[in-house]
């Protein structure tokens, strides 16, 4: 099927507005499409050094003299047909607007394959623009161009840039007025387009851009690899890779586990939060809604530490302070009236036990903030560096066993940050039957940050040896369920065919602003989810439906996971997002009054790790794989996740754990 | 489920190489699956297959003492790391497999430089370095040039 047939699949885009011209920006993965949509339109989209990243289609504006253009930035594709997710949307977003000007963005140093595509799109005799990108690696790696005369056989403007520094961005806007269609004859002779797209084309097509090449490419390669190679191939050698997966595993634990939900959590709660911001609500509604009572207060003691592992650390500041706690006594012999209960009331769902400012935003600004942070960071340290790619060489036979190759390393690893996000990036894949494994696994058993925070503050209250247990079983139940879909799904995992991009020195602003990006959409998400689930919690426990739940849940939480009453609201508010449910269960783990045992610890942290990630996940998947998928996968997940928490129980019980 | 290479078996009598499917015994044997008799399609000798225990040791005991593989093509998988080579054509059954490697440049002309070959196979084609795991390795028909990459060991 050729994308400019009629019967290809719409994407549903809008129309944009009938005078507006259009510029499709086209290109290989991987070749600095959306730096240069950043640098033409000033919006940001989230870049990385990984093929494939950009799964939706990103729409921003731009002037061109004084005319206004809506650029849009399409995924990378290898070939102009419609073979994967990626290749149909830019397919159809062509289809969509047949008036559109299109600026193919070629790697410089990649110049055959982006004649290729050049030769592909010429056959729809469109006006184009050839941005030459990366100029700058393609001065490193030796290798020279004659622009001009380029420009000449093709027929149209050949503009070099180097997008991430900005060079050259002007002269493209300079150029776009003079597109033009390519060259007629620039086709190959033999008519192979005739017999459809396929082998026999791309073969011909190549020849053609060989030809091409040798008229205006010369290399001269410098004598030794750069450092940038070297590394690359040291990470995907067998031993040395292996090395390199260590060092990058210690340093993300350090970086997020010690320092993000160590130290930075402990000041956020503690101090920002604790000493500051909710006493300092407390006394502000107070003041607004009085009523008789007495605040309790608590001792707060809070160290700041340098973490070096997770019991050591270099203490830096110290200090012990009284604050005011959001439980409070009512005066004795008060007897409130009806405006006094409201105005308690309205105290109560601000700051009061499971107040919105006191629970809801203390958790997801103070807990879940700088976990998220600090891991998304060191994922787009990772994505831009072009590490994960090769993790994927490395893992590539681990994941073969549980039907899938080592493509799907990315939303595995993106899931351990946001899993709604992560089931979003599983596009990337190739099947339908990928996509669904890789789901189910990241909605089953890879704990998003936020979670791992909560788990992570829950470990210390059990012993070393449980949490490489919880590790451990983690991994199994990742592989085991896996092969077992794989199997039950029967097929084949795709082809492993992956591009390896160079390996570059991260780009600070990239990261940081890429950081945002997922920030700004994991809080959107994550805030009002918090906030739903506190004001839920706020009307059972005024309804004294808690006390309900929790008698309804007993044979469930106290017959077979062997758990105290108390922490079926734990599990009920896991259904909303299994972090916030294990923040319940972290008072009851370590709290000042804490009645969990570690058995018992291990016990809920297992079950709630299994839970479905939150209810955005959920409408992510039924989005992305339809409802009737995603209904299989809640109706899998959840009595799982239960059968292998009472499992953990009874065998821990009978071991004498 | 795997669809890794056919294992090819050598006629120690006359030097022939075959795939098991195309020993002509395969049929109406009354051993059925117990027979561990190969017999070769040229001459009709039977001989047994080594067990996999035995293959086993004389991987490990031979480790690293490949003879390397002299005849004129060759899959990818035979090449050591660093070599170079020119491809002949792609083997793939799949058409969809063919063209996906030749829009990373593979095909027909074009040099490989093998760079590594475990965990997964790790090719660069002009400046593109491509990970392509063993099964499609094998579908690969190179011819050997001269050159070699030493800076890669």
């Amino acid at each position: 099927m050729n994308c400019h047939e009629p019967n290809a699949v719409t994407t549903g885009e809008p129309a944009a507005a009938a005078e507006q011209p259009i510029l499709v920006l086209i290109g290989n993965p991987n070749v600095g499409k959306s730096v240069l949509f950043t640098k033409l339109t000033g919006k940001f989209v989230v870049i990385s050094n990984y093929p494939g990243t950009t799964v939706e289609i990103a729409r921003g504006g731009t002037f061109v003299g004084n005319k206004e253009f809506t650029v849009l930035d399409t995924p990378g594709i290898n070939e102009f047909a419609p073979r994967t997710e990626d290749a149909r949307v830019t397919c159809d977003v062509l289809r969509d607007h047949p008036e559109a000007t299109i600026v193919q963005v070629a790697d410089a140093k990649n110049l055959r394959r982006a004649l290729l595509l050049t030769l592909q799109l010429a056959e729809l005799g469109r006006p184009m623009v050839l941005a030459l990108n990366l100029m700058d690696e393609l001065d490193k790696c030796g290798g020279r161009i004659d622009v001009e005369k380029l420009g000449q056989i093709l027929g149209i403007p050949v503009i070099p840039t180097v997008a991430v520094a900005g060079t050259g961005v002007d002269q493209l806007s300079g150029a776009i007025p003079h597109a033009a269609p390519p060259r007629p004859g620039l086709l190959p002779e033999d008519k192979s387009r005739a017999a459809g797209r396929g082998y026999d084309q791309t073969y011909s097509y190549l020849r053609r851009a060989n030809e091409i090449l040798a008229q205006v490419y010369t290399l001269t390669r410098p004598p030794h690899p750069s450092f940038g190679q070297r590394l690359g191939w040291w990470a995907t050698h067998p031993i040395k890779g292996l090395a390199f997966v260590a060092v990058v595993l210690y340093f993300t634990f350090w970086f997020v586990g010690l320092l993000g939900a160590g130290t930075a959590v402990g000041f956020l709660e503690k101090v920002v939060f604790g000493r500051y911001i909710n006493p300092w609500a407390i006394h502000v509604a107070d003041v607004l809604l009085p009523f008789p009572h007495t605040q309790d207060t608590q001792v707060s003691h809070y160290s700041l530490e340098i973490p070096l592992s997770p019991t050591h650390g270099i203490s830096v500041w110290d200090s012990t302070r009284t604050v005011v706690a959001p439980t409070y006594s009512l005066a004795p012999g008060a007897m409130p009236g009806r405006w006094t209960q409201a105005r308690r009331l309205a105290h109560d769902f601000l700051v009061g036990e499971y107040g919105v400012i006191t629970m809801a935003l203390s958790y997801s600004l103070a807990i879940v903030l700088p976990i998220v942070t600090t891991f998304f960071l060191v994922f787009s340290l990772l994505e831009d560096s072009g590490y994960l790619s090769r993790l994927a060489v490395m893992v590539n036979r681990l994941f073969r066993g549980m039907g899938l190759n080592g493509k799907a390393v990315l939303p595995m690893v993106l899931g351990l940050g946001c899993d709604t996000m992560a089931t979003m990036t599983t596009r990337i894949l190739e099947t339908r039957r990928e996509r669904v494994i890789t789901t189910l696994l990241l909605a089953l058993a890879v704990p998003c940050s936020a979670q791992l925070g909560v788990l992570m503050a829950m470990m210390a209250s059990i012993s070393f040896g449980a949490v490489v247990f919880w590790v451990i079983l983690m991994i199994v139940i990742t592989c085991v369920i896996g092969w077992l879909t794989a199997r039950l799904y029967g097929g084949d995992p795709s082809d492993f065919i992956l591009e390896l991009p160079p390996m570059r020195r991260p780009q600070m602003g990239n990261v940081v602003a890429k950081t945002f990006a997922r920030l700004e959409w994991y809080l959107k998400e994550v805030i009002p989810l918090f906030v739903l689930g506190t004001m839920i919690l706020f009307v059972l426990d005024k309804l004294h439906a808690l006390d309900k739940i929790a008698r309804l849940g007993e044979p469930l939480v106290t017959g077979w996971l062997g758990l105290p009453r108390e922490t079926a609201s734990a599990f009920l508010i896991g259904f909303l997002r299994r972090d916030y449910g294990a923040v319940f269960l972290l008072d009851a783990a370590t709290g000042p009054h804490h009645t969990l045992s570690p058995h018992q610890v291990l016990v809920a942290m297992v079950t709630l790790t299994l839970f479905m990630p939150c209810i955005a996940t959920l409408f992510m998947i039924s989005r992305e794989l339809g409802r009737k998928t995603a209904a299989w996968i809640t109706v899998f997940i959840f009595p799982f996740a239960f059968f292998v928490g009472g499992l953990v129980n009874h065998l821990g019980s009978l071991i004498g754990f | 489920m795997k669809t890794a290479a056919p294992q090819m078996l050598h006629c120690p009598l006359c030097g022939f190489e075959f795939e098991r499917a195309d020993t002509p015994c395969n049929h109406g044997c009354p051993l059925g699956r117990f027979c561990k008799l190969v017999c070769c399609p040229n001459c009709r000798y039977e001989f047994p297959r080594a067990p996999q225990g035995i293959s086993w040791i004389h991987k490990l005991v031979h480790y690293g003492r490949k003879p390397a593989a002299d005849r004129e093509l060759l899959g990818l998988h035979e090449l050591e790391e660093g070599e170079h080579s020119e491809l002949v054509c792609l083997n793939c059954s799949q058409a969809s497999r063919r063209n996906s490697l030749a829009v990373y440049g593979l095909t027909p002309g074009s040099h490989l430089i093998l760079l590594q070959k475990r965990p997964t196979y790790v090719v660069r084609i002009g400046e593109t370095e491509l990970a392509i795991e063993s099964s499609i390795a094998s579908d690969i028909v190179v011819r050997r040039r001269n050159g070699a990459d030493p800076e890669r060991k």
